[in-house]
Parts: C-alpha cells; sequence; structure tokens
C-alpha cells in the first residue's frame, strides 16, 4: 500500500523526466532509422517520410507506452490529479467556495462523529464486558424498573447461569464525613459484596468486601476510591484499618479501588446518577418488604451461557416467586439486558438530535458543492467535447470528472477537521455530552479515518451526478459552440433542483429550532407557583450520633431558623425536607375514609413533604383557605396536614375540605396501614418536579412533629433538611452568615448544596437551552449554506445568460426587466423550496416533539417566522446577482460575438 | 518470407530478451538485431517494440541507461538484468520443448496413433 502511495507521489511530481526521455527515446528510433533508409540509398526528404510512416502516431505510441508501464493507473491518475489542481489554480473562488462549504459539512459530521465514537464504540471499562448483564424488573412484561432486595437474594440463590450476580443502590445522597477537622461530603455506594468481583475489579490496597460482611445488620467496612486515597489519606498504604465516620457511624477502610476505576463516567455502570462514588459500603441484607424495589441488579454470566439461556432461568425463578409470593409478586418478572445493550440505548436517545441536523447540514453542503461541480461542469462542455474527439474514453472523462471533486474535497476534509475540533469545542458547550463521559474534543485515529473517508465518499458522490451528465451528453453540437453554451434541460431542472432542497432541509431546520425556542421562550415565563427571586436554600446535615433523640434534633433547627429569621437583610426563613425543583422526593397514596377498602380505589399519587410554619410565606406561595402548619403542630397533638389544591380537588371536588380527613397509605409499617391526617388548610399548587410537569398533588405536614412508630416519615426527627431564605437584596450575601450561624451551633454540621432558587429552574432548562442553542447553530448554518446555494445557481444562471440579457437590452428592454426576469427565477426555486420545507418540516418535527411545550407541533407563527426568515435571507441571495445582470453592457456582450 | 516476430504468446519478449543478452543495445538496434539474428526471417512491428522493452523493465528482467550510440547521439541502452538471464533461460528451455513436441506430433502418422 505505502509502495504504491510512493510511486503515485513520485509519478505525481516527477513526470516530467518520463516524458522527456520517453520523447528523446523515440526521436532517437526515428532518426536511427531515417539514417538507416538514408543508407540504403533513399533521399533525406523521402526517407524521413518513409519512417514517420512506418511508425505511425507518435502522440497514440506515447500513450500505449505510458499504459505499458508498470503503474500506468496510478499515473493517469496522477496525470487526472495534476489536471484537476491546475484547473482549480485557475478559479480560486470556485475552489474557495467548494472547500468552505464542504469542510463546514464535513467538519460538522467528524465532530459528531468523534462524539459519538467515543461513546458508542467506547469499550466499557470493566474486564470482559460483553459477559456482564443488567436486570430490571417488569410488570406484566413491560417496564424496567428497580429490583426488589428479597427478590435479589432469591435470584442470586437459585440462579444456575451467573458466576455471580450483584447489585447496588441506583440513589444516594451524599454523606457527611466527620471526626477530622470541619465536617465534608463524600458520594457513596451501598453495593453488595460481590458487586466488584463481579466486574473483575481488584483494590490496589487491602482487600474485597467478604460475604460475611453482608450480614444483618452489615459490618462497618468501606472500601474507597483511589482519588479520596490520595485527596484525604495521602496514598499511604495503612489507610487500610483507618476509620471514617460517614453520617456519625464509624466504619473501617478495607480496600482501595484503582486509579481510573470509573463507575459513573465513561460508560460506566452506574451512569444515570450524578456523581463518581468515593466510597463503597456493603448493605445489609433486607430484613422484609418485598415490594421495596431499590436494587439495580448487575450479573456476570457462567462461560457458554447464553443470554436466552440466563432468561429463560430467571423467568423460572420469577415463576416460582410468583407463587410463593402473590401478594407483592404478581405479574413480576425480570428482565436481563447486556450491559453494552443497557449503556447504548441511553446514549443513543441523547445523540439522534445531533447525528440528524448533521446528517442535514453534511447533505446541504453536498447539494451546495454538487450543484457548483454542475455548474462548471456546463461551462467545460466544449473541453469535454474536445478532450473526447482527441481519444479520451469515456470512462476516463468521467473519471477525470471524479477526480475533480476529490481534488476538492480532500483538502475540505483537512480542514473539516480543524472544524470539527472547533464545533465539538462548542458542542461540549451546547450539550450535555459530559453525562455521556464525553468531556474534550476527540480527535483521534478512528475520527480522522471518518474525515477521510467522508472527504472521499462525498468527493465522488458529489462527483457522480456532473460526471455522468458530461459523459452521456451529446458532445458533438458543443464542439462547434463558442464558450458561451447556454444551460438549459436536465442539467438546469438538476440544479434547480438541489437548491430547491438545500432551501426544503433549511426550513426543516428553521421550523424545528423556532419551535424548541419558542417553547422555551413559554417554559421560561410558566407560573412555578412560587416566587424565584432572591430565595436562597441550603441543606444541613446533623450527625446522628450528636443528636440521638429528635427533641434535640429539632431544638438544633430551631434554633438555627430563629437566627436566620434575624439576620438582617433576611425577611423570612422556612425549612422543608424538599425543595420544589430540586429534591423529587417520595410518591405516597392518599385517600378519604369513604374510598378506604373499596377495590380499584388505590389513592391519588401524592407528594409528601414536611414543613415548617413560615415555608410557604418564604416560598411565596400563597394560603389559598385556612391556615399554614404552626409550632404548636407537634407531638401530642392531632397530626395536620396542608394540601396542594389540586390535591385537595382529587381528593374532595366540589367540597370544602378544611377540618375533613386524609389516609396516608403506609407500605413500610407491617401491615400496611393508613395513616389519618386533618386539613387545616389548602395552598397554590406549584411546580415540583419540573417546570414541564404540572404541579402535582401535594401534601405537607409539620417538620416539628414526629410520626414514631410508623414508616411515614421514615426519619423521627429529621437529620437533613433543607433551609429556604427570602432576602432583601442579594441572597448571596446571606451565605457566609447563614453558615456562620450554624458553625457557632455546632462545627460537626454540614451545610451544602448552597444554591439560589434562580440557579435552581435555570439549571432545569440547562439541557433545554443546549439544545436550542445547538439547533440555532445548526438552522443558521444551513441557512447560510442554503443562501449560498441560491445565490451560487442564480449568479451562475446570470453568466450564462449574458448574451441573451444583452440582447434584450439592446432591442430596448429596461433594466427593471432584466431585473425581474432574474430574479423570477429565484422567486420560483424559493418558493418551491419553502412550500417542500413546510410539508417535510411537520414530520421532522417530530424529533423534537418531546421538548415541545405549550408550542403545538403546527404553530403557525413558527412556520410563518422560518418562511420570513429564509425567504428574507434568500431574496438578499438573488438581488445580487439580479443586480449585476442589470449591469450588463449590451455593447460589450455583442462585441464578443 | 518474413514472419512477425509476435506470432506466438512471448515470442517477442524472448527474442528481446535474446537480443539484448549479446550486449547492451538501443531501441533500434534490437529491432535490428533480431532481424539480423533471425537471418532476416522475423521482422518486429516497431509499434511492438517499445511497449515490450517497456513492460520487460518495468518487470525487473531488463535495465536501462542513457549512453552514447554509434553515431554519437544520445540514447538508451537497455541490457539484461540476472533476473532477465534466468528468465531467458528458462523461456529458451520452454520453447525448445514446445517445438520439439510440436515436431513431433506434426511428424506423426496414421501407423503410430
Amino acid at each position: 500500500m505505502f509502495g504504491m502511495i510512493r510511486i503515485f507521489l513520485r509519478r505525481l511530481f516527477r513526470r516530467d523526466r518520463f516524458e522527456r526521455e520517453l520523447t528523446d527515446e523515440l526521436q532517437f528510433h526515428l532518426e536511427a532509422r531515417v539514417e538507416d533508409l538514408v543508407g540504403r540509398g533513399l533521399n533525406p526528404d523521402e526517407a524521413r517520410r518513409r519512417a514517420r510512416l512506418e511508425f505511425g502516431g507518435v502522440e497514440q505510441y506515447k500513450e500505449r507506452l505510458r499504459a505499458a508501464r508498470p503503474g500506468a493507473l496510478l499515473d493517469s491518475l496522477a496525470q487526472d490529479v495534476r489536471l484537476s489542481v491546475r484547473r482549480l489554480r485557475r478559479e480560486p473562488t470556485f475552489a474557495l467556495a467548494v472547500a468552505v462549504t464542504l469542510s463546514l459539512g464535513i467538519g460538522a459530521s467528524t465532530a459528531v462523529f468523534g462524539m459519538v465514537s467515543t461513546t458508542l464504540l467506547s469499550r466499557i471499562p470493566y474486564n470482559a464486558a460483553d459477559r456482564l448483564v443488567v436486570g430490571r424488573t417488569t410488570r406484566n412484561g413491560s417496564g424496567a424498573g428497580f429490583v426488589s432486595g428479597l427478590d435479589y437474594f432469591d435470584y442470586r440463590e437459585s440462579n444456575r447461569s451467573f458466576d455471580s450476580l450483584a447489585a447496588f443502590f441506583p440513589d444516594s445522597a451524599p454523606y457527611t464525613v466527620t471526626g477530622s477537622g470541619e465536617a465534608w461530603e463524600v458520594e457513596v455506594s451501598g453495593v453488595t459484596w460481590n458487586l466488584l468481583r463481579t466486574l473483575r475489579v481488584d483494590p490496589v490496597v487491602g482487600r474485597h468486601f467478604r460475604p460475611d460482611e453482608e450480614a444483618q445488620p452489615g459490618a462497618p467496612v468501606a472500601i474507597i476510591s483511589f482519588g479520596l486515597w490520595q485527596r484525604r489519606f495521602g496514598g499511604t498504604p495503612d489507610v487500610v484499618g483507618r476509620p471514617l465516620v460517614l453520617d456519625g457511624s464509624p466504619r473501617t477502610i478495607v480496600g482501595v479501588l484503582p486509579r481510573g476505576f470509573r463507575f459513573v463516567g465513561a460508560s460506566g455502570l452506574g451512569s444515570q446518577r450524578g456523581a463518581e462514588p468515593q466510597v463503597w459500603f456493603v448493605v445489609a441484607r433486607p430484613g422484609q418488604a418485598r415490594h421495596l424495589h431499590t436494587y439495580h441488579l448487575v450479573g456476570r454470566l457462567k462461560p457458554g451461557i447464553t443470554m436466552a439461556q440466563a432468561q429463560r432461568d430467571v423467568d423460572g425463578i420469577s415463576r416460582a416467586l410468583e407463587r410463593a409470593y402473590p401478594d407483592s409478586n404478581k405479574g413480576k418478572g425480570l428482565r436481563l439486558v447486556s450491559l453494552q445493550e443497557y449503556l447504548g440505548g441511553d446514549v443513543r436517545a441523547g445523540l439522534v438530535l445531533p447525528a440528524a441536523t448533521t446528517a442535514c447540514l453534511l447533505l446541504i453542503a453536498c447539494a451546495n458543492v454538487a450543484g457548483l461541480l454542475l455548474a462548471r461542469g456546463q461551462g467545460r462542455m466544449a473541453e469535454v467535447a474536445m478532450r473526447s474527439a482527441l481519444g479520451a474514453s469515456r470512462w476516463r472523462l468521467v473519471r477525470q470528472q471524479l477526480t475533480d471533486s476529490v481534488v476538492l474535497t480532500l483538502p475540505a476534509g483537512a480542514l473539516g477537521i480543524g472544524v470539527a475540533y472547533a464545533l465539538q469545542r462548542l458542542l461540549l458547550h451546547l450539550l450535555p455530552l459530559d453525562a455521556l463521559g464525553v468531556t474534550r474534543p476527540v480527535v483521534d485515529d478512528l475520527v480522522l479515518l471518518f474525515a477521510l473517508v467522508t472527504s472521499v465518499v462525498t468527493g465522488l458522490l458529489v462527483g457522480v451526478v456532473p460526471a455522468v451528465r458530461g459523459a452521456t451528453t451529446r458532445l458533438l453540437p458543443h464542439l462547434g459552440a463558442s464558450r458561451q453554451v447556454s444551460e438549459r434541460g436536465r442539467s438546469s431542472r438538476l440544479r434547480s433542483g438541489l437548491v430547491i432542497a438545500q432551501i426544503a432541509i433549511s426550513v426543516m431546520l428553521l421550523v424545528g429550532f423556532g419551535l424548541v425556542a419558542r417553547s422555551l421562550v413559554r417554559l421560561s415565563a410558566v407560573d412555578l407557583g412560587f416566587a424565584k427571586q432572591r430565595l436562597l436554600t441550603a441543606r444541613i446535615e446533623i450527625p446522628r450520633p450528636a443528636y440521638p433523640e429528635s427533641v434535640s434534633r429539632r431544638a438544633f433547627y430551631s434554633s438555627v431558623l430563629q437566627e436566620v429569621r434575624a439576620l438582617p437583610g433576611v425577611r423570612s426563613a422556612g425549612l422543608t425536607t424538599n425543595v420544589p425543583l430540586l429534591d423529587p422526593g417520595n410518591i405516597f397514596r392518599t385517600l378519604t375514609p369513604d374510598r378506604l377498602g373499596i377495590a380499584g380505589q388505590e389513592g391519588e399519587r401524592t407528594h409528601l413533604r414536611r414543613v415548617s410554619p413560615g415555608y410557604f410565606a418564604t416560598m411565596g406561595i400563597s394560603i389559598v383557605r385556612g391556615r399554614d402548619v404552626s409550632e404548636r403542630d407537634q407531638d401530642g397533638t392531632p397530626a395536620v396536614a396542608v394540601l396542594s389544591e389540586s390535591l385537595a380537588r382529587k381528593l374532595y371536588p366540589g367540597q370544602d375540605p378544611l377540618g375533613r380527613t386524609v389516609l396516608v397509605h403506609d407500605v413500610r409499617s407491617r401491615p400496611p396501614s393508613d395513616v389519618p391526617y386533618e386539613v387545616v388548610g389548602v395552598i397554590r399548587s406549584a411546580r415540583l418536579a419540573h417546570p414541564r410537569q404540572e404541579a402535582e398533588p401535594a401534601m405537607y405536614v409539620s417538620v416539628w412533629r414526629d410520626q414514631a412508630g410508623r414508616g411515614f416519615p421514615r426519619q423521627v426527627g429529621p437529620l437533613s433538611l433543607r433551609i429556604v431564605v427570602r432576602t432583601a437584596g442579594d441572597p448571596a450575601a446571606a451565605i457566609a452568615p447563614i453558615r456562620e450561624i450554624v458553625r457557632r451551633h455546632d462545627r460537626n454540621v454540614l451545610v451544602a448544596a448552597v444554591q439560589t432558587m434562580d440557579a435552581i429552574v435555570d439549571d432545569s432548562f440547562v439541557n433545554f437551552r443546549r439544545v436550542v442553542r445547538y439547533l440555532g447553530l445548526f438552522a443558521g448554518v444551513a441557512l447560510l449554506l442554503a443562501a449560498v446555494g441560491l445565490y451560487g445557481a442564480l449568479a451562475y444562471h446570470v453568466s450564462q445568460q449574458e448574451h441573451e440579457i444583452g440582447v434584450r437590452l439592446a432591442m430596448g428592454a429596461t433594466r427593471a426587466d432584466v431585473l425581474g426576469l432574474v430574479l423570477r427565477r429565484g422567486g420560483w426555486l424559493l418558493a418551491i423550496g419553502l412550500l417542500l420545507g413546510v410539508l417535510t418540516a411537520y414530520p421532522g418535527t417530530r424529533l423534537v416533539r418531546s421538548l415541545l411545550f405549550e408550542t403545538a407541533p403546527l404553530d403557525a407563527a413558527t412556520y410563518a417566522g422560518a418562511v420570513l426568515v429564509l425567504g428574507l435571507v434568500a431574496t438578499l441571495a438573488c438581488l445580487v446577482p439580479a443586480v449585476r445582470a442589470t449591469r450588463v453592457d449590451p455593447a460589450v456582450v455583442l462585441r464578443g460575438e | 518470407m518474413t514472419l512477425q516476430a509476435d506470432l506466438l504468446p512471448g515470442t517477442l519478449d524472448l527474442l528481446i530478451l535474446k537480443a539484448v543478452s549479446l550486449g547492451p543495445k538501443h531501441g533500434y538496434g534490437v529491432l535490428l538485431r533480431i532481424e539480423q539474428i533471425s537471418g532476416d526471417a522475423l521482422t518486429i512491428e516497431q509499434g511492438a517494440l517499445y511497449p515490450a522493452l517497456f513492460r520487460l523493465e518495468g518487470r525487473g528482467l531488463l535495465a536501462s541507461e542513457w549512453g552514447t550510440s554509434e553515431n554519437n547521439r544520445r540514447a538508451k541502452f537497455y541490457r539484461l538484468t540476472p533476473a532477465g538471464r534466468r528468465r531467458l533461460r528458462e523461456a529458451t528451455g520452454e520453447w525448445e520443448r514446445v517445438v520439439s513436441a510440436m515436431a513431433a506430433a506434426l511428424r506423426a502418422t496414421a501407423k503410430e496413433v
């Protein structure tokens, strides 16, 4: 292969010598023959004539000799390349237009390919990852949820298909570490003893967890990450055996994981979670409650066992469980998915949009270049006819055309790599790629190869149309013609088609962008149900051992709250377990006493939150009826609740809920029970999960009251609460004083996740905003490309019609007539393109439909806007060549005849 | 009667190798020498000569260099490479076997069948 390339390059540049020697050798031959003939008595003139006659046409002969050389094919390829380059040097503007257009297209697709390849094609960072499978719970054959802990142990102990079947907890809040200076926070992951073994990750220091450490309650041991070992323990080997106090309970470090082990990022197993865990501990075997689904299963198949066999195996276990525990396991199953597929599934969804828009962009770029090449091919018809007459074969002419376009696209591809790098940097800002494990621009061998292949394939593709057209055109008429062979017929239609396609694709992208942008505007203005301005939140966590009683916890929080309320610049403050948009919280079922026990009455899905008095006022959530929870709602008083309007409407439609009872279905208690609350107030509904989602039904109870002995709320006296603070001025100014207040109370208490509500709301839009910017960028580039395409087509048209325009002007047509003539042509292309674009845009919106918010996929204003913007830009693109047409000087044109 | 030297496939190449094996020759010289050593019984079409020379050179059987001809002109001289010499030996052997086989076949009479 490299030998070929070397010969090719030598032929490309050292051709002159071969040609010179060829001429010399044949010249010598002829002269020797002439001398010979003269020696035999012919006169010199006669001898020369005879020699030449015997020899035949020298030029054709040379062609045969060139073909007889080794690597002759390369040679003629080199010749084509040289010819192409020579032509391009004569038309630098054309070359530049093509290079820029294509490098944008190739760059964009290469950029996206780089991202896709690192996420989709990257190796999962575990040994023999192709044997790893993930298990999700199904209900009546569908769905994919977490797995019940008790079910997991049954699957683990009864299966015959897995070398090991492990589990981890997909969701867990960070823990507070105390005992070494100021409190700090770590991300943790609870796992079964065999999880790391299943992944085949061995500790670099210390040991694995042991099966006996999984007993109930679990052994207080922990394995830490390499990073934590370096940062907090100075990387010393005697870290094994050192204590680590997590949320007040001491654990012993038994091992350190290797550097670079990834669980969350870069296609790690837990990639749906937020942060990379730094501490791992064994979770205790669950005691009861088969209907609690909190485990995430991962297993390693035994050698030789297929996915299908393993699935049959677990199906059998599922059926046995159904029979043994009909209450909890009716219709429940376990679906196995290969880890590869499981991880790829998430990633693919995130990349469909970039991939689709990039494909559109590359298409437009190709269309543009094909158009330019077609136009040029038309101008060169006379040359092609000449070469054909001189003996060039059709195939050779086609090849020349293809070479022409590849010679253009290869440098464009090189340029495209630069564009790709820049675009990737941009994409990293625009798309949530860090979540997919891409943190920096990717330009590796594979990406370079992709750019090369794209360039060549694009070159061949855009070259094929003009080449085939050139080869099948009857060339004879062009031989006698002057350079002004006017464009008509098929070629013209093809070029018009390309321009129309570009306009249509641009309309699609503009419509997509418009719909999403409009949704974003609507979403930003949506009524959240609370006032987000000048509102600060922070999480305050207290260590359990220092506050064993709920009374002491409450006293702590109450005291902090009083002092924060007294701070200058603080209007009001409150406490809550769940801040809207930040803490999703758990969903419970609530119902009214008259619906209790009736089949099919499962109750209303309800967000349950604990709040302090003053929380609603601080959040700006107005109380519609009744009252707020109060300081008097403490232990020993009747349990009271405040309902959101939406919940009140569902439970007591058309009735006054004040004084009525609401039952909270508690699945954690044994047996499940229904806990009664008296409704004392109704508040305006607020959006809790995401600004996009309607305000969900919610029920609020006092944070000062314990529900001792009951499953809900789980904590008896809170260990972690969020404080919300409404300030008069800049909320950031309140951060330091609040921290100071907490530190004065207890330096082992953690103040974390300090955020303004503005920032929280903003964060919930961040991916949305990225998509908008991304689509905007691509729609803008597409618009630009379409404008260039239209401009090119018309400019070429005008240059072809120069003669006709000159004649018209000479015959008395006005400049306005000429302007109209050109504009009409552009107008037609534009009109058809816009129409097609609008028609195809609607099905195209499928890709962004999930993002739309209070915006119909057929939003008239968006479509009108897209058409208007494109129409304006396109008109500008038409005007330039049209005005140039009016400047044609008939005298000059006609003299040229 | 004179015969075309490329009557049978490979014969032209063989003749060229033979001609060049007798001493480096330029293209026209090869032409003359073939006519000479075949006793003017074989002629070579001028058009076929140079493609054959280029092909043989390309296959590494011939090497070429520029030198001065008998009448003091710059000319390209071909000579046999070791590979060319080997090839000439093999081809000569093959040729002789073909010729004797052909001769035997053509001499055959009804009695011998």
